[in-house]
């Protein structure tokens, strides 16, 4: 299957009703500041209907993005709806199971001087501080649910703004 | 945006990637591929280095690929491309799973073999103990603090009207 670039305007787009990805309220806001300095560069990847497969976090920031009306998208028609659901959940989890070499990050860190990385929730001089590098470690393991984690963003069926439930 | 198909020997890594790519990982990366397809496609820079996807294009290779696709971010400056690359893993591994909704979703998987790709078909810990009150059953009231709306939702963060 070629894979090709589709525009769709952003309101086409609907998530997928039990997606177990979390995005935190935090989160959509480093994604919104990712896209206003580098670029929209991630394609959506929808399934039928334009059901979102992987992206959400995306479709969550531009519609809170008032000058982004339409958004690159890869149609994966061909999976089984099993298949979706499957890799929906595989794409998720391969990024996550893997951390840095700290030594390169660290490297990186101290070339980047016009953005901020620490908004992005890297922590500078994280080889100094040892409660840090086990904090990262850690997260290579299972990752225990967090309360704060539990701050779900939903869209308002009104208006289309992005909410926060309590 | 546009996605080209390069042959990959027309790309190569980044020297300095801090993103750590385990054998076991592209061993799950090749099974993904080979059982959903070469779905997304790898961000390079001008100079052929790849900016996102050196787990997919080392998994690429070792699949005897000769052709990936791929996305130029040929307008971002040198320091953007390195900023963007770390950015772009950091925000993907900075929320995890709703283990309630995972365990739903797992258990209607049959055909596919999801502990190879490292998830746990049985949760090891109780959700609950996360909750002060157990009220993930619950119907939720929202206001919109945009245009004043109210709605419901479940916890699961479906709309109900």
């Amino acid at each position: 299957m070629e894979l090709k670039i589709e525009y769709l305007s952003k309101e086409e787009l609907r998530p997928y009703a039990n997606n177990a990805k979390i995005h935190t309220g935090e989160q959509v806001e480093q994604i919104k500041k990712s896209i206003e300095e580098f670029g929209f560069n991630d394609p959506i990847a929808v399934w039928h209907d334009n059901e979102v497969i992987e992206g959400h976090g995306r479709l969550l920031a531009v519609m809170e993005m008032d000058d982004i009306k339409e958004v690159p998208i890869i149609r994966l028609d061909e999976l089984t709806d099993e298949q979706r659901r499957a890799y929906m959940l595989v794409h998720n989890k391969l990024t996550m199971n893997t951390g840095y070499n700290f030594t390169i990050l660290q490297e990186e860190l101290e070339t980047i001087f016009s953005v901020d990385m620490v908004k992005y929730g890297f922590i500078k001089d994280a080889l100094d501080d040892i409660e840090d590098i086990d904090n990262i470690l850690s997260d290579n393991e299972i990752q225990k649910p967090e309360k704060q984690d539990k701050k779900m963003m939903v869209l308002c069926p009104c208006c289309g703004k992005l909410v926060e439930v309590a | 945006m546009k996605i080209k198909y390069v042959k990959v020997s027309e790309i190569k890594t980044y020297p300095q990637n801090a993103k750590i790519h385990t054998g076991e990982q592209i061993e799950q990366i090749k099974k993904s591929i080979k059982e959903y397809g070469f779905n997304d496609p790898i961000a390079i820079w001008r100079n052929g280095e790849i900016i996102e996807g050196h787990g997919r294009y080392i998994a690429a290779v070792e699949l005897g690929y000769e052709e990936v696709p791929v996305i130029e971010l040929t307008e971002l400056t040198d320091e953007e491309r390195r900023a963007y690359s770390l950015v772009h893993n950091q925000l993907t591994t900075s929320t995890g799973f709703d283990t309630d909704v995972l365990a739903e979703e797992l258990a209607e998987i049959n055909q596919y073999d999801m502990e190879y790709f490292g998830f746990q078909l049985q949760n090891d810990f109780d959700t609950s103990e996360f909750y002060e009150n157990d009220d993930r059953n619950d119907i939720i009231e929202v206001v919109c603090e945009n245009c004043g709306h109210k709605f419901h939702v479940d916890r699961k963060g479906n709309v109900i009207e």
